[in-house]
């Protein structure tokens, strides 16, 4: 932690807005990116980190300084992340794959898909989507380590750090989350 | 290396982490097993996509709206929650102390004996209106006195007015007065006022006292009650009367003051009738003859002189009533206001004590009965544990078999 880092962290433990804005301004793409891949829309992303990043400006008296506080940061991120799954996973979510049952019989969602629209797609693009889609279906603990390590590349050791657990719990949480994104694309070029 | 941990592998070795031995064993492993191969650069070309995501830029109002948040919070922050749940937590605090106040109190008024509680009522609440009641009642008997025998004497003049009309031995007037009086020092109370009446002539009619709360343990708690009836010459009743009313607190005091004078007149009038009637009888008896006559005459003579005697006696008894006046007087022993809480204290200890006793004693009963029954049912249970045990072993052999 450079020194700067330290008396922004020691002036926004006095309360200063100012200080602390300066402390967060370094992270907050990397933690918004985070919630984003996490939460895959924009608004649930956009309120979660800011409900994350006032969190942190509420608790930064509890930060002693035991680790970076970029990881500090980053874990609270996720962490707010995962709450806000947890919470709204029964009730607010609609599956696009489920049969809906009425007096008619079944029938299942149909929504226009922008995504494919072969006007607007380049193939990078396409392929971009595809995965974006296949990281929002695994679960979000194998979520968290692939948007964690593959897109915003942290090391094993930060991850651990911000996970909270150990470096073997990583690797093989990695190699898990590895495998079943790669069966799920592998379904969906099929398909 | 097979195929089964190629999972393990694939993911580390892309990132780099294998050490020397397991990457060239997994590299071998690739060379030889087509499958794995093409998962591995399928795995590849999917690390290398995802890495090569574009990161979203931030919205452009997130710093401004964040900004807005942080004050809020920051506003919150001063009202300090802290000093709120301080506060809370004295507020709490009072609460509890005024409640364990208000038990306090209850306990200790519904643990007061019952003697005590009815005093002290008595001398907190009522006492200044009984004090007035008894004014009351006193100006009444002066009132009616008054009216009764229709001489003009000013209402508001009191029982001094009284006093010097007796002075005058114009008005045969009987006093007598109610005190209760309550102490905290018995025989100071009990003793000046057996001075009072030996200054002043008077005698002890009645007395009578006892222990009306006796603690045997402790001789000085106990509670004294007495009640003296004393005569006192009626020139000194109002002086003793009050002398006894500042000895100590008044719970109750009442004079009652009875006009006898008309009676006592007419009383006085039929002896004066009798005793001319007597005389003439007597100088009817000097002029008679006949023995016949002389009988008749006697006969009536006396039937007068007891009549005359027993006037007589009765203006005697009139004379002595209101010669001295009578005072009739309660003395009533209580504990003084502070040592009460005290006292009140050691009956909750002492009921707890009895209390605590009490369960130990069940306790201890009922482990006793327990363990009595339990022995009075050991053959009982030896032949059921005779039976059951075998049984349970043998079901539990069979249930084991069949699995």
């Amino acid at each position: 932690m450079s020194q700067e880092e330290i008396s922004l962290i020691e002036e926004s433990k006095q309360g200063d807005i100012e200080s602390f804005e300066r402390l967060i301004e370094p992270y907050q793409k990397k933690a918004f990116n985070i919630a984003y891949r996490m939460l895959g829309n924009l608004e649930d992303a956009n309120d979660v980190t800011q409900e994350a990043l006032i969190k942190i400006y509420r608790s930064i008296n509890k930060f002693k300084g035991n680790s970076r506080f970029s990881t500090w940061l980053y874990s609270i991120v996720t962490n707010s992340c995962i709450d806000y799954i947890r919470k709204n996973r029964r009730g607010k979510v609609i599956y696009l794959d489920k049969d809906y049952e009425t007096e008619e019989g079944n029938y299942q969602l149909e929504i226009p898909d922008n995504n494919n629209s072969p006007e607007i797609l380049l193939e990078r693009k396409e392929t971009q989507y595809i995965i974006h889609d296949a990281i929002n279906q695994l679960t979000y603990e194998h979520k968290e380590v692939i948007i964690l390590r593959d897109i915003e590349g942290f090391s094993y050791q930060e991850i651990s750090e911000i996970l909270k657990c150990s470096e073997g719990t990583v690797k093989s949480r990695i190699s898990r989350a590895r495998s079943s994104l790669r069966i799920l694309i592998t379904e969906k070029l099929k398909a | 290396m097979d195929c089964k941990s190629f999972d393990k592998f694939s993911s580390l070795y892309i990132d780099d982490v294998l050490s020397k031995e397991e990457a060239i064993e997994y590299e071998n492993h690739l060379k030889h097993c087509e499958k794995c191969n093409a998962a591995h650069k399928n795995l590849k070309t999917i690390v290398t996509c995802v890495n090569q995501m574009q990161e979203i830029d931030l919205p452009s109002s997130f710093n401004n709206t964040l900004r807005e948040k942080l004050r809020l919070q920051a506003n919150k922050t001063e009202y300090s929650p802290k000093k709120k749940w301080l506060n809370l937590r004295l507020v709490k605090g009072i609460a509890a102390g005024v409640l364990v106040l208000l038990v306090t109190a209850t306990t200790y008024s519904s643990f007061m004996p019952n003697q005590f509680r009815g005093k002290s009522m008595l001398m907190t609440d009522e006492a200044p209106t009984e004090a007035n009641y008894a004014a009351e009642s006193e100006q009444f008997i002066d009132d009616k006195v008054i009216i009764n025998e229709d001489v003009a004497f000013n209402a508001n003049d009191q029982m001094s007015t009284m006093a010097t009309a007796e002075n005058f031995s114009e008005f045969k007037l009987i006093h007598t007065g109610n005190i209760i009086i309550e102490t905290t020092d018995f025989d100071r109370v009990y003793n000046s006022v057996l001075q009072l009446v030996n200054e002043n002539n008077g005698y002890i009619q009645q007395s009578e006292s006892f222990y009306r709360h006796l603690n045997k343990e402790n001789p000085k708690d106990s509670l004294r009650y007495a009640n003296i009836t004393v005569r006192i010459p009626s020139g000194t009743f109002k002086g003793v009367f009050n002398e006894i009313e500042s000895l100590d607190r008044v719970i109750s005091r009442n004079t009652h003051t009875e006009n006898i004078t008309e009676t006592y007149r007419d009383t006085e009038t039929q002896v004066k009738n009798l005793e001319i009637q007597e005389e003439r009888l007597q100088e009817i008896l000097r002029k008679a003859d006949k023995v016949e006559d002389l009988l008749k005459i006697e006969n009536e003579l006396s039937r007068i002189r007891l009549e005359i005697n027993r006037y007589k006696g009765t203006l005697k008894s009139y004379d002595r009533l209101v010669e001295m006046s009578t005072i009739h007087l309660e003395i009533n022993e209580v504990k003084p206001s502070i040592l009460k809480i005290q006292t009140v204290d050691e009956g909750i200890w002492g009921k707890a004590k009895n209390n605590f006793i009490q369960s130990v004693n069940a306790i201890i009963m009922t482990g006793q009965k327990s363990f009595v029954s339990l022995f009075g049912l050991l053959p009982h249970l030896l032949i059921i544990s005779a039976l059951i045990v075998p049984l349970g072993w043998y079901l539990l052999k069979k249930y084991k078999k069949g699995r």
